[in-house]
This record gives structure tokens, sequence and C-alpha cells, in this order.
């Protein structure tokens, strides 16, 4: 026997919003979770140290761009990170690649104008607003003195999934199933957050009245203000959270979108702990503050230049 | 644990399965998204089987189980997984209706004409072709195509309004681009010749003409019916 149950008329339309924003993310999710398990597998730390440069600068460039080599979402980050702090890849560089892998990277990049409808300027200001505060925060950290850096912190690799090593005396049937276990580890990690973030996002829909989140998202400080926070807390996945900045689309500025989606890559609650533990409480105060004064400004600024999509 | 993961990466490819089979997934997303959402059940069914094989693996001593300080974090996860699962598979979802609006009043979502008229286009229907359906009007009005005066078939969700008189109300669509968490409302103003007598929520096909209908300013897209019949949710309720 088939159960069909038919709920009552709101709760219809929370679940519909709740399970669309969830398979609307699958397959997104799993081309990220492939392409992190790909690098945990393949790419070992040493040959991607050897490509790093040794002045400050361009190994802060280097480093907010090293996404593209090594697509991770957020999730992926922190574990890789301490794996090339173990290397001896300087703690600023580290952290630079942390705030800025978990978007600048094709995956992510692509699902952003995915979710907006091919829209090539909200995905080229989502990469310029992370890449500014990444590039800034590891400018700053790159000044501090290597104490008050954390210098000594994060060089010990986590366990699970990031601290896995890559194996090469495997035959190829068993890497690949390797390779599939390593991504399976990580979707089940990730599909939790995506999940409440759906649900909370379905549950604003159902039971708040757009016209007063318009009223809400219409004031240009405000919007901004309302949505950092937000994205803080959801915590939602790099490759999932456009999906659901673009359901607040309808409601919010534009520039309160963009910094949603790029605020809620850097500070996130889920992360808070292990970006405690791997980069010292001095890195995360100044990543905190420079991030979101940094976006706050970006956010209002984008919205009085372009108010919507 | 591994036969658990496998069993809901099992289930999530069952659910993709069901919805494209029924065709309830146009309940939840575009059509031309179902090519992605069919490949992302054979990848999920493809991770659940090498779930299993590695359960088989653990049995035979090759593959360490997870480590006990992840099983609290790793149910809490399970359990938070099992809601959409259970959403997808035994409810059968409909359309989204009047309470998506969020309390939102229908009479600001009605479809209004420009306030001046657009040039028309030199592939213009001729006046007396009918407009089939919601989304041929809405793209006529877009364009700019003549349409006052035309005949309409269309089809909707009734919503009444204390704003609108007895035999007035609102034929309601969403219009969604890829799934429903981005729908967007279209009202179109339908005047009956009588009270239709249909609640709110209730899915017609409305058969009459077009005229404008002047309201607090705007002029109003409007349906002036003559045949306003009750119907079931049809496949294709988003536009």
């Amino acid at each position: 026997m088939v159960l069909a149950l038919v709920l009552p008329s709101r709760l219809n339309d929370f679940s519909v919003v709740f399970v669309s924003i969830i398979l609307q993310s699958l397959p997104f999710l799993l081309v990220g979770v492939f392409a992190s398990a790909f690098v945990q597998q393949y790419l070992s730390e040493g040959v991607l140290t050897r490509w790093l440069p040794r002045q400050r600068l361009p190994l802060v460039l280097v480093s907010s761009v090293f996404g593209f080599l090594a697509p991770v979402c957020d999730c992926g980050v922190i574990p890789l990170a301490r794996r090339l702090r173990a290397k001896g890849v300087p703690l600023y560089a580290a952290t630079t690649f942390i705030l800025a892998a978990p978007v600048v990277n094709p995956v992510v990049l692509v699902s952003t104008a995915f979710a907006f409808q091919g829209n090539w300027t909200i995905v080229a200001l989502r990469l310029g607003m992370t890449l500014s505060v990444a590039i800034t925060v590891g400018v700053l950290a790159s000044l501090l003195p290597p104490v008050a850096s954390g210098a000594k912190q994060g060089t010990t690799p986590l366990a699970g999934v990031g601290a896995e090593a890559v194996s090469s005396n495997q035959g190829p049937i068993s890497r690949a199933r390797e390779l599939v276990a390593h991504a399976t580890s990580e979707y089940f990690d990730v599909l939790f957050f995506i999940i409440l973030g759906a649900l909370f996002t379905a549950a604003a829909q159902a039971i708040v009245p757009r016209g007063d989140l318009v009223a809400l998202g219409g004031t240009r400080i405000v919007s901004v203000l309302v949505l950092m926070p937000v994205a803080t807390l959801l915590s939602i996945c790099s490759e999932a959270d456009a999906f659901v900045a673009r359901a607040f689309a309808a409601n919010f500025s534009l520039g309160s979108v963009l910094a949603f989606m790029t605020i809620g890559q850097i500070v996130d609650l889920r992360n808070a702990l292990l970006l405690f533990q791997t980069l010292g409480r001095r890195m995360v105060f100044l990543i905190v503050v420079v991030s979101y004064a940094l976006v706050f400004v970006e956010g209002v600024l984008i919205t009085g230049i372009l108010p919507s999509l | 644990m591994r036969l658990l993961r496998a069993a809901l990466l099992l289930a999530f490819a069952a659910l993709i399965a069901k919805l494209l089979v029924t065709g309830e997934v146009g309940k939840y997303m575009a059509p031309t998204l179902n090519p992605l959402t069919a490949a992302t059940g054979v990848v999920l069914a493809g991770m659940g089987a090498v779930e299993l094989l590695r359960r088989t693996d653990h049995r035979d001593g090759h593959a360490p189980e997870p480590a006990p300080d992840q099983t609290m974090d790793e149910a809490l996860t399970y359990l938070l997984v099992i809601v959409p699962l259970a959403l997808g598979l035994l409810v059968t979802p409909r359309t989204l209706g009047a309470s998506a609006l969020g309390g939102d009043h229908i009479v600001p979502l009605l479809l209004t004409f420009p306030p001046s008229p657009a040039p028309a286009s030199s592939a213009s229907p001729t006046p007396d072709s009918r407009i089939e359906d919601v989304a041929q009007l809405v793209a006529s009005l877009r364009r700019g195509d003549p349409t006052r005066g035309r005949r309409v078939y269309a089809r909707g969700m009734v919503m009444r309004s204390d704003s609108l008189a007895a035999q007035e109300f609102a034929l309601l669509r969403y219009s969604i681009t890829h799934c429903a968490a981005d729908a967007r409302p279209v009202g179109l103003l339908v005047i009956a010749s009588g009270d239709p007598g249909v609640p709110s929520g209730q899915w017609v096909e409305v058969e009459g003409v077009v005229s404008s209908q002047e309201r607090e300013g705007s002029a109003l897209v409007s349906i002036q019916a003559h045949r306003v019949v009750p119907i079931e949710e049809p496949a294709d309720a988003y536009l």
C-alpha cells in the first residue's frame, strides 16, 4: 500500500518550498562533494605547497584564488587548510584560502550563475566581495606578529575526511570506491545544514507576509543588517546558498542578498569551533570584525547603486 | 551506520524516481530541470550502492566504521534527512496555494496594463484570435500586443477578497524560474456575470473577454467572464 497524504494548504505550501529547495541544491552539492573528494584523494599537500610564492602579497593573492585548483566548499576547506599549515604554509595564506575558497571556485560560481539565471553581474559582484574580504584579512594577518596571529596553531591534522592520506597503492576500483566514500561522508556533513537552511527559508516564506519582508528589505541599511546575521546563523553550504539567496531576492535588495552570500561563507556558526581551533582567537576576531564591516559597507553601496536584480 | 547511510541515499534516489514517474516533480521544480534531477537520482543510487558494498567490506574486516565520537552528530544528521524524505515520499504535493503569499492581499498583486501601450510587434496576432491561458496573456502584455476585447481562456486558483465585489475574484497562478522557492504570484481580476459560487483555493477555467478596470489609479487587466467552471488542479500549474 502506498501512502498518499494530502496536507492542509499552509503546510502543503511549506512542504513544497522546503522540498524544492533541497531538490534544486542536490546536483550542485554532489558536484562539490565529488570535487572535494577528488582533491583530498589525488592531490598531495607537497605538490600544492611547491607552487606557492614566498613573498607575502603574492602569496595572499595566490591563496585567494587557490579555490580554482582545489574547489572545496566551506565544509572541506578547513581540514585542507590545516593540512597545508602542517606542510609549512603560513597562517595568513591558509586564512586567505579558508575565506576565499568556498566562493572563489568554479563549482560555486557556476551554481551562483545558475541560481540567478545566468546573471554574471551577480557572480562577479559575489566574487569581488569575497576576494576583497579574503585579501584584506590576509594582508592584515600577514602584518601581525607571529605569536599574535597564532602561528603555532593549526598544525595538527584533523581526524576524519580531511586528514585522510593521498593513496597510491590501491587499485583503480578501490580508489574509485574510496573517492565515493569521501564524497558520501562530506555529502551527509553538508546536507544537514542545507536542510536546516531550507527549513528556515520555507518557514519564512509560509509565515511572514511578503509585504512585511519587502518593507524590511526596502531600507538600504536595514536590509543588509538583517540578512548578514541570518547568513551567519543559517551557515548554508556555498554550493547551495545561492539558491536560498535567490528566494530572498524577491523581497530584499541586491546588496543585502550579496552580503548574505558573502558573509555566510566567511562567518558561520557551523564552522566557528573549527575556525577557533585552526586559526586562534585573534585571527577569528580579525576575520569577524573586518569581514562584517567590509561586507556591510559593500552591501549598502551596492544597494544604493543597483537596488534590484 | 553505513547501512543507514546507504538506505538514506537510496531513499533519495527513490524519491527522485517517484517524483519523475508520477509527474509530481512539476509541483516542485521547473520542467527544464528534469534531466539534471534524474542524473542526480542516478548518482545518489550509485553512492548508496557503494555504501552497501563498503558495509560488506566492513563485515569482512576491510574498512573501518566511523569513529564512535561522530555517532551523535551523524544520528542528528540522519534524523533531519528523514524529514524531506518523508515529505517527498509520503505526501502528494499540490501547487502552491494562497497561503504561499504569506498573508499578503491579492489586490496589489493583480496584473495591470502598462501606463502607455508599447508598440505592437510585427508578429502580433489578429485581434479576434483567442488568448490561450495566462502564460500567453502575460506574454502578449509584455510584447505590447493588443489584448483588450480579445477572447481569452484561462485557468487558475480562485482567490476571494473583501476588497472585491461578490461577482469578482482573483485568478491566481504562480510563475517559477527553477523551483517553488522562487515562485512569484500572477493575479488576474475576473468579473463574472453573477456570483460564481466557487470557494477560495478552487481551480477553475474561465472563458471571457479581456477588459480593463480602473482601481486606485491603475488599469487592471481583467476578464469579463461568461463561463466559470471548477476543474481539477492541472499538471502544468506553474507558469
